[in-house]
């Protein structure tokens, strides 16, 4: 019975030695594993720590890159903008140039145009003065040759000739009057007409003038308005020349109707005896109740002085 | 008592009370439940449970879920022979370890009021884990007040835990 409770003594005595080592071990292995656990801490504290830093490196760098790529691309920014501003003074000044030049081939061909038709309505009024010139030597010429046609016949004592001749004065001196009267009319129509013209050509060389003005001084400054103010302009030139030309048209029209009155003047005078004015036998002419009525020899007025040194 | 190698000495302290707290005879399954929870924690090395703290958004908050979790897990396997009352405290120093884990790691400082914060997460997660309501904890209390105003269930309840320890 004793060795019986001695075993079961020593068994309790192994069970708690068991239960100590036991404890102990299970202490060891709680400290080893703290130990592993802290140097997995660090570790990935370091991995954590290099991490970042490479993070913040890399993002230094890349805050770097960023900042050279974003200087970059201000620098290009800014170089496009030099180029672009360049292009559009470039450009500016192009449309300028060009809404110049177009001015001023503009103002010149309508100086030119203006110059032309200047020239040609002074060649006209110049020629419709030779024409008038013309006239009126013909018409003395017609005159004088009546006159001493009157002359020889009041010679010759042939009273129907010297009624004929005075009838061929008087007609020539009335028509004469008459011709040169519508005559001069036409003329100073066809002079009204050109001072027209002329009104317009200045008005339209005026509006050339202020079209090149503003080409000069605001095209490039007031590119819109500028161009807008062109286009007025523009239309307002073309007006004129319409005008200008409407009136070269009036004034030809009047100037070929003064033409073709000077034109018909040396045959209506030629045949004036034979188809216009005639005479009875005792002298008095027939079928012209507004002209003045021959009086009995020579009317001082229409002989105009002493032709062929005739009796007065 | 053991020696610690806690690197916070708050956490230190608080698991050197938790160990002093820890009844004799339950001891050793403390001892074990705690290795166990460590070297499962531990396990992979850079790739282990306790290693993925790194990549934690809410460092203490995780600490603390998952020491409850694992230590619920361990339950599990060891087909509920774990015993309950060496279970929580083990638990509670899985998580001091893992909070001085992190705080080494530079994750998260942690000082007093962390502690706090953890301690109050880890009682409302493990009753969740046991299945303990708010009701039932203020039966326990109803209960524990019962027992307190009765001087014959409070002798009783003296002699079983001195027959306990």
């Amino acid at each position: 019975m004793a060795w019986f409770d001695a075993g079961a003594g020593l068994a309790e005595a192994g069970k708690s030695v068991a239960a100590f080592a036991g404890a102990v071990g299970l202490e060891h292995q709680k400290a080893e594993l703290e130990k592993e656990r802290i140097v997995l801490a660090d570790q990935l504290a370091g991995a954590r720590q290099d991490k970042q830093n490479l993070f913040t490196t890399s993002e230094r760098l890349s805050t770097q890159d960023f900042t050279a790529a974003e200087n970059k691309a201000n620098r290009e920014n800014v170089l496009e903008g030099h180029r672009i501003s360049a292009g559009a003074t470039i450009a500016g000044h192009q449309i300028s140039a060009a809404a110049s030049m177009k001015a001023a081939e503009l103002s010149a061909a309508s100086h030119k145009a203006g110059i032309q038709m200047q020239i040609d309505a002074m060649k006209d009024v110049r020629d419709v003065e030779i024409q008038k010139g013309k006239l009126d030597n013909i018409l003395k010429q017609g005159l004088s040759d009546a006159r001493t046609e009157l002359t020889e016949a009041m010679k010759g004592g042939d009273q129907k000739a010297i009624n004929a001749a005075k009838s061929k004065v008087a007609a020539l001196e009335y028509s004469s009057q008459d011709d040169v009267k519508n005559a001069t009319l036409l003329l100073n129509s066809a002079k009204m007409k050109e001072q027209d013209w002329g009104r317009a050509e200045a008005e339209v060389t005026k509006l050339q003038a202020d079209l090149t003005k503003l080409n000069n001084n605001q095209a490039t400054a007031m590119l819109p308005e500028g161009k807008a103010a062109i286009a007025k302009m523009e239309a307002q030139i073309a007006m004129q020349q319409r005008r200008a030309q409407q009136l070269k048209v009036e004034y030809d029209t009047v100037a070929r109707q003064y033409e073709a009155a000077v034109k018909d003047l040396p045959t209506f005078s030629t045949g004036l005896n034979a188809n216009v004015l005639k005479y009875d036998a005792e002298g008095n002419r027939i079928g012209a109740p507004t002209a003045p009525a021959p009086a009995a020899g020579p009317p001082a007025g229409l002989i105009g002085g002493n032709p062929a040194g005739g009796p007065r | 008592m053991a020696q610690t190698n806690f690197h916070n000495a708050d956490l230190a302290a608080l698991e050197q009370q938790i160990e002093a707290g820890v009844p004799a005879q339950l001891r050793e399954d403390y001892q074990k439940i705690v290795v166990a929870g460590m070297k499962a924690g531990l396990k992979g090395g850079p790739n282990s449970i306790l290693a993925q703290l790194r990549n934690s958004k809410d460092p203490l908050n995780d600490c603390v879920k998952g020491a409850v979790n694992l230590t619920s897990l361990l339950r599990r396997m060891s087909r509920n022979t774990m015993p309950i009352r060496a279970m929580i405290p083990a638990a509670m120093t899985l998580m001091l370890q893992a909070l001085d884990f992190a705080d080494r790691m530079g994750m998260v400082k942690v000082g007093k009021p962390e502690i706090a914060q953890a301690t109050k997460l880890f009682a409302d997660l493990i009753f969740q884990a046991n299945h303990i309501t708010n009701a039932q904890l203020q039966q326990v209390a109803q209960k524990t007040q019962g027992v307190m105003n009765n001087p014959q269930q409070l002798q009783a309840l003296r002699t079983h835990m001195k027959g306990v320890q």
